[in-house]
């Protein structure tokens, strides 16, 4: 049976009118439902699938019909119209709750008592829905990019006056009243406060507080540009003297790359008038400096995280710089990665997807040997210096020049999975890879390094080659993608998965020198 | 009549405000009533009020409600305009005076310009396929840019794809008159309010107008032309007011920002807007969409591609037809 119904100038929203046809045509009896405008080429459609019927005479482009295709003993007009009717009302009840508020103000009319805005817009107008966030005082964070350095001054200055947070732009991760923001990841909450200027490490450091069994009362985020000159690091000192006011909050831990000169000792000056404990992780930054101020300096995020957990616990600091394995069994994985490669295997390639984990693995692996970046330890080491792509590489493939037209390596594995096939040969010896899990990240980041080693080994199975794969996890047992199956997927594709970035690097150094790569 | 609630304009449409400053005494007339949105008809142009909870669009104006239902209208009603007042027929009204007046055209919003990206195209195309929205942007799928893919295409998809698919070919090789012939053949269909066809061709309109305006200006205008003239008679009357409006270079502020982006290389604020659009309506954004990512392709293998590529992606096309 084919019937059709006509409704004369009649519009309605023609996302429900699909969602309820799609119900509609589930119901048992029911072959074929069309719901459209009376437009000729419409009604070209309802004749090709034989459901043209008299109703449908006449009709205009500014008609609605439905019409349909059914078992007559098992269904019958009235019975779809009632149900498209039922379901045209369910809708309507459920269409309030569906609210996506298009403006600042409507958002805030809708939310009443909302005090933070995350702004996620292309940066040429994030600067203007700042401002306003800021005058109706909320506290903010700047995803967005691409936002200029004045307006960034003047957006912390409007911040710093009204006593506010303005986290960003490009402010990858915070967490604040245990809320993940952005790129974050699910840690429990604690006595740990933290501000920082580096989206990764500052992922790094809480997922590993997080696994020791201790916790954040907020994580706050700046900004990469804070800590220069320009900025002066405003949101770096309004962070702190949050975290120092805050009851909560019992051990600091800041941080950053290296602060501008001017900056650094703002920033010791404030550390020096609080009685909690903080630890300071500016990336190559000057220890001493750090411990003049009363501060504990740290060898790497691991170590930062450590120190932190100790604090927490009224415990001893002690510096960290080794494995959580024995030494014995760090040999053995040596001795078994060094049997692996074949004589004409010579090369690294660090893929990074987070730069300050990239930074830390060149920082730490440049001390002993020649790896070329497109953020390299001195400019000779730039990767444009490097020939046929005969030498070791580590690259941060979050930098800008990898994600113009593309969406973060983060997100999207795309731009890894190509460097797999462009960069990774029959040359290379070894591999190190982050996995970054949490809130904004791919689905599967694990899976997407395992697909593309896959291929890169079908590339050298032929000559009986294989490769020696590092990687860590940065992540924890409550992400959404898990730690512990991230960490189960990568070791069956025989990936060597280490417990931090730090150990990860160390041990890739410890590999290439004993294969005197 | 009563004195009633006084409602304020947030943003209005600068094309409205240039239309009503010319007309201090108009009667508009209610063609059609959403739960958010109001359409009404005057001198020929379709005037949108809408709540809160939407973005502005062209003649289009943003009022602080955040639904319409209270202002209780209905099709055939007559709304009164005078010096900046809506007068609403039971007592109401909306205060255009403190509304900030935003521009809706391509040519005032520009950014910056540069050459299609690839990836961008990529970007688009696999939210397309990763989205079910019902209309024929399923067709991507067999666009032979990267890798084809075989999956079932809905009872649209598989109806246009002929002529749609021809319809690409001409344009791509600047074959207008045929273009528009063919454009006969698909504007008006599709499922929605306004069809799928009609939403693929804006976005193929607003990436041609913004991209290509330099080439091919006069000819792309008479095309666009064209497109809307067969548009008044062949499809509703929001859709054809929707195509007049891209050809003019005029859209709702998130297509508009969709093609900024293309071009600013700022990949993570092209996928928010990406996921923006594809909230627009049951298809209404992914088919927009996928008009983008034709009008892309068309695009970037003007700029990129061999003769002999060409030839392949051709042969391929036949092929999958």
């Amino acid at each position: 049976m084919i019937k059709a119904i006509v409704k004369e100038n009649a519009y309605n929203d023609s996302v429900t009118l699909m969602l309820i046809s799609r119900e509609v045509q589930k119901l048992e009896g029911v072959e074929e439902v069309l719901v459209g405008m009376g437009t000729e080429l419409n009604l070209d459609l309802v004749k090709t699938m034989d459901m043209f019927v008299p109703e449908l005479e006449g009709v205009t482009p500014n008609d609605l019909f439905i019409a349909a295709r059914y078992d007559e003993s098992k269904v019958s007009m009235e019975n779809l119209v009632a149900a498209f009717n039922e379901e045209m009302n369910k809708k309507k009840e459920s269409g309030s709750g569906d609210y996506q508020p298009p403006t600042l103000d409507s958002a805030l009319t809708h939310l009443q008592g909302a005090n933070m805005v995350v702004i996620s817009i292309p940066g040429e107008y994030a600067a203007e829905e700042a401002e306003n966030a800021l005058r109706q005082g909320l506290n903010v964070m700047m995803f967005s990019d691409n936002v200029k350095i004045e307006d960034e001054l003047r957006l912390k200055k409007i911040a710093v006056e009204k006593g506010l947070l303005m986290m960003g732009p490009d402010c990858g991760t915070a967490i604040i009243n245990g809320v993940p923001l952005c790129f974050a990841n699910v840690v429990r909450p604690g006595k740990i406060g933290l501000v920082g200027a580096s989206g990764t490490g500052t992922q790094e450091i809480t997922v590993l507080v997080h696994q020791q069994g201790v916790g954040f009362s907020q994580v706050i985020g700046t900004g990469g540009r804070d800590l220069s000159e320009e900025i002066g690091g405003l949101m770096m000192i309004q962070g702190i003297e949050a975290l120092m006011a805050d009851p909560e909050t019992e051990v600091i831990v800041l941080v950053s790359k290296p602060p501008a000169a001017s900056v650094e000792k703002k920033i010791y000056d404030l550390v020096k008038k609080t009685d909690k404990p903080v630890v300071i992780d500016f990336i190559g930054g000057d220890a001493d400096s750090i411990k003049e101020a009363g501060a504990y300096p740290c060898l790497s995020l691991e170590d930062a995280a450590r120190k932190a957990v100790a604090l927490a616990r009224g415990e001893e600091t002690v510096d960290f710089d080794g494995f959580d394995a024995d030494e014995t069994e760090i040999n053995q994985m040596v001795e078994e990665a060094v049997t692996k490669l074949k004589p004409d295997q010579k090369y690294l390639r660090g893929l990074y997807t987070g730069g300050t984990l990239t930074d830390e693995a060149i920082k730490y692996l440049g001390e002993n040997h020649e790896i070329y970046s497109n953020i390299p330890l001195t400019p000779d080491r730039d990767i444009k210096h490097l020939e046929n792509m005969k030498g070791h590489i580590c690259l941060d493939l979050g930098e800008d020049q990898f994600t113009r037209g593309r969406p973060h390596p983060m997100i999207d594995p795309m731009t890894r999975t190509e460097f797999f096939e462009s960069d990774v040969d029959a040359s290379t010896a070894v591999i190190l890879v982050d996995v970054v899990l949490g809130y904004g990240s791919y689905v599967d980041p694990a899976g997407a390094v395992v697909e593309s080693l896959e291929k890169a080994r079908e590339k050298i199975a032929a000559a009986g080659k294989d490769f020696v794969v590092v990687a860590s996890v940065t992540g924890t047992d409550q992400d959404p993608q898990n730690l512990n199956e991230s960490i189960k997927t990568l070791e069956e594709a025989g990936v060597v998965v280490m417990p931090s970035n730090a150990q990860a690097v160390r041990l890739v150094d410890r590999i290439m020198k004993a294969a005197a790569l | 009549m009563t004195a009633g609630y006084e409602y304020n304009s947030i943003w209005l449409a600068s094309d409205l405000r240039h239309f009503l400053l010319e007309r201090p005494h108009l009667d508009l007339q209610v063609h059609s009533v959403f739960e958010t949105s109001i359409n009404l008809l005057a001198d020929g142009e379709l005037i949108t009020l809408a709540a809160s909870r939407r973005e502005l669009m062209p003649m289009g104006c943003i009022a602080d409600i955040v639904e319409v239902e209270p202002w209780k209208l209905k099709v055939g009603d007559i709304v009164v305009y005078e010096r900046g007042i809506l007068r609403l027929p039971q007592g109401d009204s909306i205060n255009l005076h403190n509304a900030e007046v935003k521009s809706v055209n391509l040519a005032e919003t520009l950014v910056s310009d540069s050459h299609i990206d690839r990836a961008s195209l990529n970007l688009i195309r696999n939210k397309l396929l990763g989205n079910d929205g019902g209309g024929i942007s399923d067709l991507a799928a067999l666009l032979p840019e990267t890798d084809l893919i075989d999956r079932p295409l809905n009872v649209y998809g598989s109806y246009i794809k002929e002529d749609l698919f021809a319809f690409l070919d001409s344009a791509g090789k600047k074959d207008y008159g045929t273009a528009v012939d063919l454009a006969g053949r698909i504007i008006g269909f599709g499922p929605g309010l306004t069809p799928s066809c009609d939403d693929f061709l804006t976005g193929i309109i607003l990436l041609l107008y913004y991209k290509d305006a330099d080439n091919c200006k006069d000819a792309n205008r008479d095309f666009f032309q064209k497109i809307v003239t067969i548009a008044r008679k062949r499809t509703t009357v929001v859709s054809y007011h929707m195509l007049k409006n891209a050809a003019a270079g005029k859209a709702y502020e998130s297509y508009l920002a969709v093609v900024n982006a293309l071009s600013i290389w700022n990949q993570d604020s092209l996928t928010v807007l990406l996921d923006r659009v594809l909230r627009y309506g049951a298809s209404s954004g992914s088919d927009f969409l996928f008009g983008i990512y034709c009008a892309g392709l068309l695009l970037y293998e003007r700029e990129n591609m061999s003769v002999v590529d060409s030839q392949d992606k051709k042969a391929k096309i036949s092929e999958i037809r």
